[in-house]
């Protein structure tokens, strides 16, 4: 995953205290400024979830009309938790949802072509600047 | 005539290797097709000399390696089984060096590629006409050398390095069965020539018993053949190779995967069928392979989502009904089977690789649908190759297919009966990955790019006509050629595969099986298209189901994931024979017998010695005092003690000591 699954600086993190258990190199944040940062981390984690399980649900629902049914339900299944404001429980359904989709994922994904792990990825790749291909040895000038 | 079957493939090989500069894409590509042309045309008037004829050609060349009791030549045998191979290996591979000039004409290595095509090509006749093991053996290692580079084309891709070198270590590992059996049949019979095997087979009565049981030297030898073609073959357990081979370019896998090299094991086993014959415990286990195989490839076939894994599961399936035959000691049967499978096979694949070529080199079915607008001629060639697949009636694949599962039935043993359950369970799902991947491609709604989409054609005139003719071939050559099957032709086969007296069910068969048995494969057919329909373009209960139930869902990952056999095997073998084999053989042995008993080896081990020798001194007095008390106690105990310990003493076992001490970790350490 892109994104850290716990706070970094641990439970034992004081910041108004200065605690001496506080890493002496990491700068004080403040409380009213940690939660729009534990948003906007959430709000990433759950765009690539939404991103990845769409994509999952093209491998799964092979036709047009299946496909947009199963989008539909996916999306209503993200809509209905939108408005929850505590950021632990919000916490806790992405991981539900990460879990979900872990255990749903297709296992043979498609991938196109050309991209890593497609069939005709560095197939032919490029030769460097330079070297110059011949096609019909000895023919080059009547093409 | 007979040579320049086998040798013109190899002529255009060469040219094309080393002056495939020179002569450019188009010259090697024009020549080598010219070769195997030729070759195909001779090899018609071969099998019209030899089959029809009954007039077989034996063709001794030159002493080949000759050492006191060990005699092997380079010898050609033409009969019946082997002008039936020439014709299907040539005029495939003549067909598809054709589709290639067009499919490969942008690969700037184009040259490469026929040179290995053509290689191939000769490797195969080499096996099928060699007249003793050894030549068989060459022409074995031969194909499996030229599906390695074939399948290494692009070796600029990891995959295709992985699946090459895969591919040459599991056949690998049937060789280490085939190199055995051609050992034991020279131990047993003193030599590797066919005639002289053959004509001796029901004399060796060699046997040993070891835990109760007995173990016949014939059925061993039998077993480890069977383990070479099971390699070679794709069959259970030595499987993996197939789809993974896909890798390589489409006429690679039409010519090897469908035609030439996958089909060695069963012609194999056809040319070894007087040996065969004799050990009933080898064709019981070919039967029960051959079936389980067929099943397995095609319930992992059905839930593929790339083209030609779909078609390459096919070819497994298709090639356990061959094995299995042989296992009911119809080899007759099994290579017209063999024969009727090249030709919609490798129209399979061929039409594959037009849609595959037109579609911008996508190959999942689920990024294509409404094809057949685009390419109807595609569309029909692949139609008519699956029809012929599934045995519809009076296609080429019905004439053999179904012969085949009603003499399973007939033979009225256990394990005719379980190849034959197995056998017709997997023309249901044959008949639903067939229509299955119809429908994915051709006939649903498209569900492709835009961009593949408008710039997709129908197949060129080189690509298009090798197509047409295997699919009159997929139409007509079962029709034509279905005498191959009757006994009432012996003279065709000669006793080239031969069948004992009380396996003989060829007859008879056709009125022993009841009429429902023989309705059985047409109708698991009919349900198996039905069953396609309905779950494809139509319901998509099923798809839910994937998605919401966990059972169904471990079941999909389960047959797409191929039976998880490739995991088990890396997880418990492979990776194991991979340590063994870089830190034993190769750091150990290999490497290591150079560095340790090599001239840095010597200097290490002697450095070591003088510093574990020179702390010995000590500098305490206590510590001398003590070794010599220990010295002179033990001087004084040998010396009187002598007369009777000398019998129980070794004195190597003193210098044995003296030496492991210096290895043993001191207490200052």
């Amino acid at each position: 995953m892109l994104f850290f699954k716990s706070f970094p600086y641990g439970p034992n993190f004081f910041p108004i205290t200065g605690s001496s258990k506080t890493f002496s190199s990491v700068p004080l944040i403040r409380p009213e400024a940690e939660y729009p940062r534990r948003r906007a981390a959430q709000k990433e984690r759950v765009r690539i979830l939404y991103r990845r399980a769409l994509k999952d649900t093209l491998n799964w629902a092979v036709h047009r009309h299946i496909f947009y049914r199963d989008a539909s339900d996916l999306r209503e299944k993200f809509n209905a938790n939108q408005d929850v404001e505590d950021v632990d429980r919000i916490d806790k359904l992405i991981a539900h949802g990460e879990a979900e989709y872990d255990k749903w994922r297709h296992p043979d994904p498609y991938i196109v072509p050309w991209a890593p792990g497609g069939s005709k990825f560095c197939r032919n790749p490029t030769p460097p600047a330079g070297i110059e291909i011949v096609y019909n040895y000895g023919q080059e000038d009547n093409p | 005539m007979y040579l320049l079957i086998v040798f013109l493939p190899l002529l255009g090989s060469s040219v094309a290797g080393f002056f495939g500069r020179f002569l450019g894409s188009e010259g090697s590509a024009i020549l080598t097709t010219t070769c195997v042309s030729f070759s195909s045309i001779l090899s018609l008037i071969a099998f019209y000399e030899v089959a029809p004829g009954a007039s077989a050609c034996y063709l001794r060349i030159a002493p080949w390696i000759s050492s006191e009791m060990f005699d092997a030549s380079w010898g050609f045998l033409f009969d019946s089984p082997t002008v039936v191979m020439l014709i299907v290996v040539t005029s495939i591979s003549s067909l598809v060096h054709l589709y290639s000039i067009s499919y490969m004409s942008e690969d700037p290595h184009s040259p490469r590629f026929m040179c290995y095509l053509s290689i191939l090509t000769f490797f195969m006749p080499m096996l099928v006409t060699g007249d003793n093991s050894l030549q068989l053996f060459l022409g074995w290692e031969g194909v499996g050398l030229a599906s390695y580079l074939l399948i290494h084309f692009w070796f600029t891709r990891l995959q295709a390095d992985k699946a090459a070198t895969k591919a040459m270590l599991v056949n690998r590992v049937g060789d280490f069965g085939l190199a055995p059996g051609i050992s034991g049949r020279f131990t047993l019979f003193q030599t590797v020539d066919f005639s002289t095997i053959f004509a001796r087979a029901s004399a060796p009565r060699n046997s040993w018993i070891s835990c109760n049981m007995r173990f016949n030297a014939i059925s061993l030898i039998c077993i480890l053949l069977l383990i070479g073609a099971v390699g070679k073959s794709a069959q259970i357990g030595s499987h993996t190779w197939s789809p993974d081979a896909m890798e390589g370019p489409t006429p690679v896998s039409a010519s090897i995967h469908a035609a030439t090299m996958v089909t060695a094991g069963v012609f194999m086993i056809a040319r070894c069928s007087p040996l065969f014959e004799y050990p009933p415990t080898a064709l019981i286990v070919i039967t029960s392979a051959g079936a389980t195989t067929s099943f397995l490839a095609a319930t992992t076939g059905i839930l593929q989502n790339d083209l030609k894994r779909v078609i390459a599961y096919s070819t497994c399936s298709q090639l356990g009904y061959m094995i299995f035959a042989c296992g009911i000691s119809n080899y007759s049967v099994s290579v017209f089977h063999l024969m009727n499978h090249a030709f919609f096979k490798a129209l399979l694949f061929l039409s594959a690789g037009s849609v595959i070529h037109a579609m911008s080199d996508e190959q999942d079915m689920r990024k294509m649908g409404g094809l057949a607008s685009s390419f109807p001629l595609t569309y029909a060639m692949m139609l008519i190759g699956s029809l012929s697949l599934i045995g519809f009636p009076f296609l080429t694949g019905f004439y053999s297919k179904d012969v085949i599962l009603e003499l399973a039935y007939t033979k009225y043993t256990i394990s005719g009966n379980f190849a034959f359950w197995l056998g017709s369970i997997s023309v249901l799902f044959t008949s639903y990955y067939s229509f299955r991947l119809l429908f994915l491609t051709f006939l649903v709604p498209t569900n492709s790019f835009g961009r593949d989409i408008s710039r997709c054609h129908d197949a060129p005139i080189p690509m298009a006509i090798p197509s047409i003719l295997l699919a009159l071939g997929s139409l007509f050559v079962g029709y034509l050629a279905k005498y191959l099957n009757q006994s009432s032709y012996p003279n065709f086969w000669a006793n080239s595969p031969l069948v004992l007296p009380k396996n003989e069910i060829l007859a008879e068969s056709e009125f022993a099986a009841p009429t429902i048995t023989k309705l059985i494969p047409i109708l698991f057919s009919t349900s198996g298209a039905f069953v396609a329909y309905n779950v494809n373009p139509v319901a998509d209960q099923f798809q839910r189901a994937f998605q919401t139930s966990t059972f169904c869902n471990r079941l999909y990952s389960f047959f797409n994931k191929r039976w998880f056999f490739d995991q088990v095997l890396n997880d418990f073998l492979v990776r194991s024979f991979l340590r063994f084999g870089y830190e034993v053989s190769f750091e150990a042995l290999d490497k290591g017998a150079i560095e340790i008993l090599g001239p840095y080896g010597i200097s290490y081990t002697f450095r070591r010695l003088a510093e574990r020798i020179s702390q010995l001194q000590s500098g305490f007095v206590y510590h001398y005092a003590f070794a010599m008390l220990l010295g002179s106690t033990l001087f004084v105990t040998f010396s009187r003690m002598w007369d009777s310990l000398s019998s129980w003493v070794d004195n190597r076992s003193s210098f044995i000591l003296i030496v492991s001490s210096f290895y043993t970790k001191s207490s200052q350490e």
